[in-house]
């Protein structure tokens, strides 16, 4: 349009002999002119790579502009945030790399960009179409945990424990007489001197033994409640409004738990697997290695709330002995029924309520009357967790007044102190 | 939502000192007050709809009140200046809102070609205007065709050499 009035200006200076008014529309023709000529022949041709990496979630944007481009009009747009946008110069292929904050975990569709690519002077532009979003896996943070509680009973021949049984390892249990069965390297030689040998007759009576604890590793079993995803302000809850994407959602802080838990267990030489309360799938069984912290983080990753779950007859079945740690809201009945079942199946559970500071600011009057009566139904299912000796850690402090002052360290620690059955 | 880009401006930078472009062509093209209110009136869709067509219609508007008034040298220099820029400026971060961050490079890659063909309408404005009046305007017309026979032989020149 600028070119056609650059014509007219052009034309109507020459007609009317003002070399002024000619001027004025000759740039604009020029313009127009430079713009033709050169303009872009070819397609251009764009890529979204999500990136790996600790710190904001990044995605790598490449593009490629055939010769005549002269810019490139952006709109980065993700949900949740105000989009952005920007102009590029495109003369040259251009690697653009898009980053967010977001306490949020598991995956993330994020960066649709929509793209015009212009020549010089508006003579060509092309709607191409949308690039993204890029599916993002955002990993929980891992807060490091000092300690946390064993199960009732160890198991196994080897580990970084020491059982209450007798056989291999380091820590003594007692002096024993020689029985069939005992390895000769265990003949305490001092002792069956001092205790048996006649030196009237030189000879030995009883060998004596020592015996040692029988060392063992733990099992933990994590089973994260995914079955709802509930934000810090109680009216998203109904769903009308979301959650911003600033604020961690139970979700997000069960993740982050059951991996500070699974890094632990693993870093102290244990086995743990992990199962989901809202998913009747296959668990990931419980073994041990960096190889598997990787196969939990990645299915922390994406276990996410799937519909309608159907409630479960029968409770996951878990291995022998293990410690169970559940993570979850306790907004329902489920979570804390299948807890106290393996409580009273002999398992040490640990209920990690991952409920969110609340806030409660923005309620009508009956949605207020509604939560309260929340409230106090989920500070009685609590409290009959704890009547049936299941240790309650709250993972982010007192989100609803049913909570403690402890944080979940010390909570974990006091959990984890002798007289609470913790070796 | 951040963009790792390279030196940036916002746009809102590139509107305001659009419109003071145009307004100051407003106000140089005519001393009627009226007339100058109207223009400067005219002009305020470069600031707030840069990608819209109405620039152009400010444009040209300008271009009519240069039609309407007295060939003085330093008001077409002003207005040959000013005009062109605004109207690029606009294509620029029309399609983009207010808080968009525009490249520096993209701006000067824009800015380039433009200053050349300013530079070309100006000496060519100031060649005619300095050739004998009696004339039929013809030489300065040949002169502006030969300006811009230059222009586009070059341009096909280059263009040719892109294609081998």
């Amino acid at each position: 349009m600028a070119g056609g009035l650059g014509m007219a200006l052009l034309t109507l200076g020459l007609a009317t002999a003002r070399p002024d008014v000619a001027a004025l529309g000759m740039p604009l023709v020029l313009g127009f002119a430079w713009g033709w000529f050169t303009r872009p022949t070819g397609q251009v041709a764009g890529a979204l790579v999500p990136a790996d990496g600790a710190g904001p979630v990044r995605a790598h944007l490449h593009l490629h502009a055939p010769r005549g481009t002269s810019v490139v009009r952006m709109r980065v747009s993700t949900a949740g945030y105000q989009p952005a946008e920007a102009v590029l110069s495109a003369r040259r292929d251009r690697h653009v790399t898009l980053s967010l904050h977001t306490a949020r975990t598991g995956v993330l569709e994020a960066y649709r960009v929509d793209y015009v690519p212009a020549a010089h002077g508006e003579v060509l532009a092309a709607h191409c179409p949308p690039l993204g979003p890029a599916r993002l896996l955002v990993r929980p943070r891992i807060r490091p945990l000092r300690r946390l509680p064993l199960p009732f009973r160890l198991q196994g021949l080897v580990g970084p424990h020491t059982s209450r049984r007798v056989g291999e390892g380091l820590e003594l249990h007692d002096i024993h007489e020689f029985t069939p069965g005992d390895r000769l390297r265990r003949i305490d030689w001092r002792t069956t001197v001092r205790r048996s040998f006649d030196p009237r007759t030189g000879s030995l009576g009883e060998l004596y033994v020592r015996r040692t604890l029988a060392s063992a590793d733990a099992t933990v079993m994590l089973v994260v409640d995914s079955r709802d995803e509930v934000g810090p302000d109680v009216d998203t809850w109904a769903g009308g409004a979301p959650t911003r994407m600033t604020q961690a959602t139970s979700l997000d802080l069960a993740r982050e738990a059951a991996a500070s838990v699974a890094r632990h267990v693993l870093d102290r030489g244990d086995r743990v697997g992990l199962d989901d309360l809202g998913r009747q799938r296959r668990p990931v069984p419980p073994a041990a290695g960096s190889k598997h912290a990787e196969r939990i983080i990645q299915r922390l990753t994406r276990i996410a709330p799937e519909g309608s779950p159907k409630p479960r007859l029968r409770s996951p079945r878990l291995p022998s002995g293990a410690l169970v740690v559940i993570f979850s809201t306790f907004l329902d009945d489920e979570a804390g029924t299948v807890a106290a079942l393996w409580r009273s199946q002999g398992h040490r559970v640990l209920a990690v309520d991952v409920l969110p500071t609340l806030t409660t600011a923005n309620l009508d009057p009956h949605a207020a009357t509604s939560y309260r009566l929340i409230r106090l139904e989920r500070g009685l299912r609590l409290a009959d967790l704890r009547r049936q000796g299941i240790d309650v850690i709250h993972w982010a402090g007192d989100p609803d007044g049913h909570g403690s002052d402890l944080g979940a360290q010390e909570a974990l620690l006091l959990a984890s102190s002798p007289r609470r059955g913790g070796r | 939502m951040r963009l790792h880009l390279g030196t940036t401006v916002p746009a809102w930078a590139l509107r305001v000192p659009a419109f003071a472009l145009a307004a100051i062509a407003a106000v140089v093209v005519t001393s009627a007050p009226l007339t100058t209110a109207v223009l400067v009136l005219a002009a305020v869709p470069v600031l707030v709809a840069p990608g819209t067509a109405l620039p152009v219609v400010t444009a040209g508007l300008i271009g009519w009140g240069l039609l309407a008034g007295d060939a003085h040298p330093v008001t077409a220099t002003v207005v040959v200046l000013c005009v062109p820029t605004f109207l690029a400026v606009c294509r620029l971060v029309g399609g983009v809102g207010w808080a968009a961050r525009v490249e520096v490079s993209a701006v000067s890659g824009a800015g380039r070609p433009l200053l050349g063909f300013v530079a070309i309408a100006l000496a060519v404005m100031h060649l005619a205007m300095a050739a004998p009046a009696a004339g039929p305007g013809w030489l300065w017309a040949g002169i502006g065709a030969l300006a811009a026979l230059a222009v586009l032989t070059g341009l096909l020149t280059r263009r040719l050499r892109a294609m081998n």
